[in-house]
């Protein structure tokens, strides 16, 4: 009998904790989203740099398993961007205004961010996410959401390269430092790519050095 | 008439020896059907540089899978190579171009060797390894070179008529047959390829 209830009781709790989690999880839309945008634009000006390391998931149809890739990434106010990969392959890329540096264990190179389209439709999206411009983007439908961990912009693009690559992108903004935790690009082809940063450091000071590459 | 159908089966037995020599110089490329090959991949196009991910997957015995992200996620190219054409699955507008894609074609079909199956071949033999000459088209001729110590197909050249159009290079693990690096190189215009394996 014992055992019976304290079965009862496990199942009970479980179920608790599995509904709560559901709920943190589950979102439900801003009530006012120009207040939301005023908080998140007040938040963003407020920040002059972020290192952070993050995690990068892409998941390929072809494939069973996602290639991780992980690295280090830096912020600084305006329009310098350093996302360093280290596993599973070194890669550079580093955005000084409208210069592109990329490389790798072979080569680097630089390029004006308007001669690769592919670039700089990535770091300027990751950019305006960091800076709070993509709420103000005319190149987006914009949703937005939340539970309570997180706000949830949901991005439909309206731009036609945009539209031909992504059929959506999700930015989970966190509530704790009203900065942005993970980005999830859903590509027309089917394929996902997701950015999640961790460690965040806001407001460190950051050397202009870093976004120069000799 | 006894000497004849000896001298038969001797030319026989050579042309087999020299097909097996032929074929088992493609190992180290062509891994079980499913796999997935990952490259880090740099592209070469006179001014423009491109870097990226490479994932490669053998569909069957002549048929390959490529597809190729940016390293910072999205898809640029996704197709499929048959020896004598390619289907295209998906393409970022920029390089959407039949020219480009012929050319990658050619280029990664004769680096995984997809163009020259089921192509007839012709070996020759020198001191120090053996050429095997495919045909997959009228003027074009694609020879790989392989050395007698591994077997295994070290370098190559592509000919369109008598001229050299391209030419590329197999690097081995050390003991292995497994490529770790390859790299093409186009010799009338600057277009280099190169694949490490990741």
């Amino acid at each position: 009998m014992r055992q019976i209830i304290s079965s009862v009781m496990f199942i009970c709790i479980a179920l608790c904790t599995m509904s709560r989690v559901a709920v943190a999880q589950s979102y439900t839309p801003v009530k006012n989203t120009e207040e939301f945008k005023r908080l998140f634009a007040a938040r963003s000006s407020a920040i002059t740099s972020i290192q952070s390391d993050f995690t990068q998931q892409k998941s390929i149809s072809m494939l069973e398993n996602k290639i991780i890739s992980e690295g280090t990434f830096t912020y600084k106010r305006e329009n310098r961007l350093r996302m360093e990969y280290s596993k599973p392959y070194k890669f550079l890329f580093v955005m000084d205004h409208d210069q592109i540096t990329i490389g790798n264990n072979q080569q680097k190179s630089s390029v004006s961010a308007n001669s690769n389209k592919m670039y700089k439709l990535i770091s300027q999206l990751t950019l305006d996410c960091f800076t709070g411009n993509v709420l103000n983007s005319k190149d987006f439908d914009l949703t937005i959401s939340e539970n309570a961990r997180v706000y949830k912009l949901v991005l439909i693009p309206r731009q036609k390269l945009l539209k031909s690559l992504f059929e959506r992108i999700d930015i989970l903004i966190s509530k704790i430092d009203v900065a942005v935790d993970k980005i999830e690009l859903a590509e027309t082809s089917g394929d996902h790519t997701t950015l999640i940063f961790h460690n965040k450091v806001i407001n460190n000071p950051v050397n202009d050095e870093v976004f120069k590459i000799h | 008439m006894r000497c004849l159908k000896f001298i038969n089966c001797l030319i026989i037995l050579f042309i087999t020896i020299n097909s097996l020599h032929a074929q088992s110089g493609m190992t180290g490329l062509f891994n079980p059907v499913d796999s997935v090959g990952l490259y880090q991949m740099n592209i070469d196009v006179e001014t423009f540089h491109f870097s990226g991910l490479l994932l490669v997957k053998r569909l069957n015995d002549s048929t390959i899978r490529l597809v190729m992200n940016s390293e910072m996620g999205p898809k640029l190219l996704d197709m499929e190579l048959y020896p004598s054409r390619y289907k295209l699955h998906y393409a970022f507008p920029k390089v959407n171009h039949k020219r480009f894609l012929k050319t990658l074609y050619d280029d990664f079909g004769t680096l995984f060797q997809v163009r020259i199956r089921n192509k007839n071949l012709s070996v020759e033999h020198s001191q120090n390894g053996y050429s095997t000459t495919y045909s997959p088209g009228k003027k074009t001729q694609i020879i790989y070179t392989a050395d007698s110590l591994s077997n295994l197909f070290t370098s190559g050249r592509v000919m369109e008529g008598t001229s050299v159009s391209s030419k590329f290079l197999y690097v081995f693990e050390e003991g292995t047959s497994n490529i770790s690096f390859m790299k093409l190189e186009h010799l009338p215009f600057t277009m280099i390829i190169s694949l490490t394996r990741l």
